[in-house]
C-alpha cells in the first residue's frame, strides 16, 4: 500500500517524503485503532500517538518485515498498552452471563442494528483477540501478517480469530434471540 | 472427525484456507450434522458482517492534527547511519554525547541544588538572614536571562528532540537545568564521564555557595516536576546519538523496536556461527536466517515456526544446521537446514 521508494526517502531523512507517508496510512493507522478501542475520542489519540511513534522511528524500520505490519503493530501496541480500560476483561469463558447482565441496559441505547451490535460484541473479547479480529477483517491480514503484527505464533493467532469467531457468533446470536432487533 | 475439529475446517474455510480435500469433508460432515451446518451458516453471515464494518475515517487530518509536534521531533535516521557515527566515535559526536551527558547531568545537579536551595532560602528566609525582597529580584533576573540562555543552547546543540507529550513543558525543564549552569559547570566537566548518582557534596557545596541565583530554581520549580519526561525525551533519541547512555527506560519510549510490549514475550535473539566461520545462523521472531558471514542479506529464511526456536547447533562440517522449537503445547520439534541445498526438513527426535 505504501511505495518502497516512499519509504527509503523518508528513512533517508525526507521529512516531506515522511509526511507523505503518514498521510497515506492514517487512515488504517486510525481505523485499527477506532475498533480495538471501540470509542472515536480514544482512536484519534492512539492513532496520532501511533503516527508521531512511525515518524520518530521510521528508521528502524527494516525491509525484512512488511511495512503494513509494522505500521500495525506500533498502533496495536498502543492500543493495548496505553489504553488498557479498566473495564473488567471478561474472560472468553464466562462472557455470557456478563453480557446477558448488561443486555437491558444495551437494549436501550443502540439505535443502530448489525453493525453496532459487532463492534459492541468486538468490544467483549479480551484485547488480543479483538486485535487479531480487527487485523483479520479490518486490515485484510493473512495468519501470517497477523502472526507478524501481533508477535504471536501462527497457531496462536489461529486460535484467537477461531475462538473469537465462536463468541461473536455466541453474542448476536444471543443479541437476535433476546428479539429485540431479531 | 468431531464436530470441534469441524468448526475448525469452518473456521479455516472462512479464511480460503482449506484444501479442496479437507472441504469435501467439511461438506459431507455439515451435510448430515444439522447442529454445525447451523454453526457454519452463522458462522459464515458473521464473517461476512465483520468484512462489511465500515471503513470508517477520522474527522480530520489526523496527520494535519500533529504537525505542530512534527516539527519539533528529530526523526530517527537510518540504522547503518547511525552506526557509521557510533562505531568510530568522531570527535562531533564525542562532543555531542558529551553535551547530552551535561545537559543531563545539569538537569540533576539542578534538582538537586533546587532543593537545597529551596530548603536553605527557607531557612534564611526564616532566621531573617535574607531580605526577602532582594530575594525575589534576584530570582527573576536569574529566571529571565535562563530562559534566553536555555533557547540559544538549544540551537546550539542541535537539541531540539522534544517528547511530542512535553513540548510545553520541557521547555521549562530546560530553564530549570540551563540556570544551573553557571554555577555547576565547573563540576560537569570534571566528570564527564559520570555517573550522575555521585552528584553529591561537591556540587550542593558549589550551589549553596550562589543561593540567590538558585531560588529562581525554586520558583520554577517545574523542572523538578518534569524531569522525567526530560528522560524519556532523551531516550526516545538516544540509540542513534548517544548509545552510551544508558538510562533506564521510561514508559514506552521505544516501542517501535520493541515490538510485543504486553503480547508476548520477547524471544531470545539466538545465534551461532558455523565451525568454519563461513556462515552465521540468527534465530529471530520464530524464523532462522542463515547469512554468510560478513553478509546482511540472509542467504536462507526458514519457515515461521509455531514455537520458540530453542538450540541452534552445527554440524562439525559446517554443512548442516540443527535447530529445535518448543511448541505451546510443550512438545519439541527438531529441523534440520542443509547448507548445500539451502533446505530445511523436519528431524526424528
Amino acid at each position: 500500500m505504501v511505495e518502497p521508494g516512499l519509504i527509503r526517502a523518508a528513512q533517508s531523512g525526507d521529512r516531506d517524503a515522511l509526511i507523505t507517508l503518514l498521510r497515506e496510512i492514517e487512515t488504517h493507522v486510525y481505523r485499527t485503532a477506532y475498533y480495538i478501542l471501540n470509542n472515536e475520542q480514544d482512536a484519534m489519540d492512539a492513532a496520532q500517538e501511533a503516527l508521531i511513534r512511525i515518524y520518530t522511528k521510521i528508521g528502524s524500520y527494516e525491509e525484512k518485515a512488511q511495512f503494513k505490519t509494522w505500521i500495525q503493530r506500533i498502533v496495536t501496541n498502543i492500543c493495548i498498552d496505553k489504553f488498557r480500560r479498566s473495564k473488567p476483561t471478561v474472560s472468553i469463558d464466562e462472557h455470557e452471563m456478563v453480557f446477558r447482565e448488561k443486555q437491558n441496559v444495551e437494549d436501550e441505547v443502540l439505535s443502530a442494528y448489525a453493525v453496532q451490535d459487532i463492534r459492541n460484541a468486538i468490544d467483549k473479547l479480551p484485547e488480543h483477540h479483538r486485535a487479531v479480529v480487527v487485523l483479520r477483517y479490518l486490515q485484510d491480514f493473512s495468519y501470517n501478517e497477523i502472526a507478524d503484527s501481533l508477535d504471536l505464533p501462527l497457531n496462536t493467532v489461529k486460535s484467537y480469530l477461531f475462538r473469537a469467531r465462536q463468541q461473536l457468533q455466541t453474542l448476536l446470536h444471543d443479541y437476535q434471540k433476546g428479539g429485540v432487533r431479531g | 472427525m468431531t464436530c470441534q475439529e469441524v468448526i475448525e475446517y469452518m473456521n479455516r474455510q472462512l479464511d480460503d484456507d482449506l484444501g479442496e480435500h479437507e472441504y469435501e469433508i467439511l461438506i459431507k460432515h455439515t451435510r448430515h450434522c444439522p447442529d454445525c451446518a447451523a454453526m457454519f451458516e452463522r458462522l459464515k453471515k458473521l464473517s461476512e458482517e465483520l468484512g462489511n464494518l465500515p471503513h470508517v475515517m477520522p474527522k480530520y487530518s489526523l496527520v494535519d492534527a500533529i504537525l505542530p509536534q512534527l516539527e519539533q521531533i528529530v526523526p530517527f535516521r537510518q540504522p547503518e547511519a547511525a552506526s557509521v557515527e557510533i562505531s568510530p566515535v568522531t570527535p562531533q559526536t564525542a562532543r555531542r554525547a558529551k553535551e547530552r551527558h551535561q545537559l543531563r547531568f545539569r538537569a540533576i545537579t539542578g534538582i538537586i541544588a533546587a532543593s537545597v536551595a529551596a530548603g536553605l532560602f527557607l531557612v534564611s528566609y526564616n532566621a531573617g538572614l535574607f531580605p526577602s525582597s532582594g530575594s525575589f529580584g534576584d530570582a527573576n533576573k536569574a529566571e529571565s536571562s535562563t530562559v534566553a540562555s536555555a533557547d540559544m543552547a538549544d540551537t546550539q546543540m542541535s537539541m531540539k528532540e522534544v517528547h511530542p507529550f512535553a513540548a510545553n513543558s520541557s521547555n521549562k525543564a530546560e530553564v530549570g537545568t540551563e540556570s544551573v549552569d553557571p554555577d555547576s559547570s565547573g563540576a560537569t566537566n570534571r566528570s564527564t564521564n559520570d555517573d550522575y548518582h555521585v552528584t553529591t557534596e561537591e556540587d550542593l557545596g558549589i550551589s549553596k555557595s550562589d543561593a540567590g541565583g538558585m531560588s529562581s530554581n525554586a520558583g520554577s520549580s517545574g523542572g523538578v516536576t518534569n524531569e522525567p519526561a526530560a528522560g524519556d525525551k532523551e531516550t526516545g533519541s538516544s540509540t542513534d546519538e548517544a548509545p552510551s547512555i544508558s538510562e533506564p527506560n521510561q514508559g514506552n519510549g521505544n516501542n517501535g523496536s520493541e515490538p510485543n510490549q504486553g503480547i508476548a514475550p520477547v524471544p531470545t535473539p539466538l545465534q551461532a556461527s558455523s565451525p568454519d566461520g563461513s556462515f552465521t545462523a540468527k534465530a529471530s521472531n520464530f524464523v532462522i536466517y542463515v547469512y554468510d558471514t560478513g553478509d546482511t542479506a540472509a542467504l536462507f529464511e526458514s519457515e515461521r515456526k509455531n514455537g520458540k526456536i530453542t538450540t541452534l547447533v552445527w554440524s562439525e562440517d559446517s554443512k548442516q544446521l540443527t535447530y529445535e522449537i518448543q511448541l505451546e503445547s510443550g512438545g519439541m520439534e527438531r529441523y534440520v537446514i542443509d547448507m548445500e541445498t539451502l533446505t530445511e526438513s523436519k528431524a526424528a527426535h
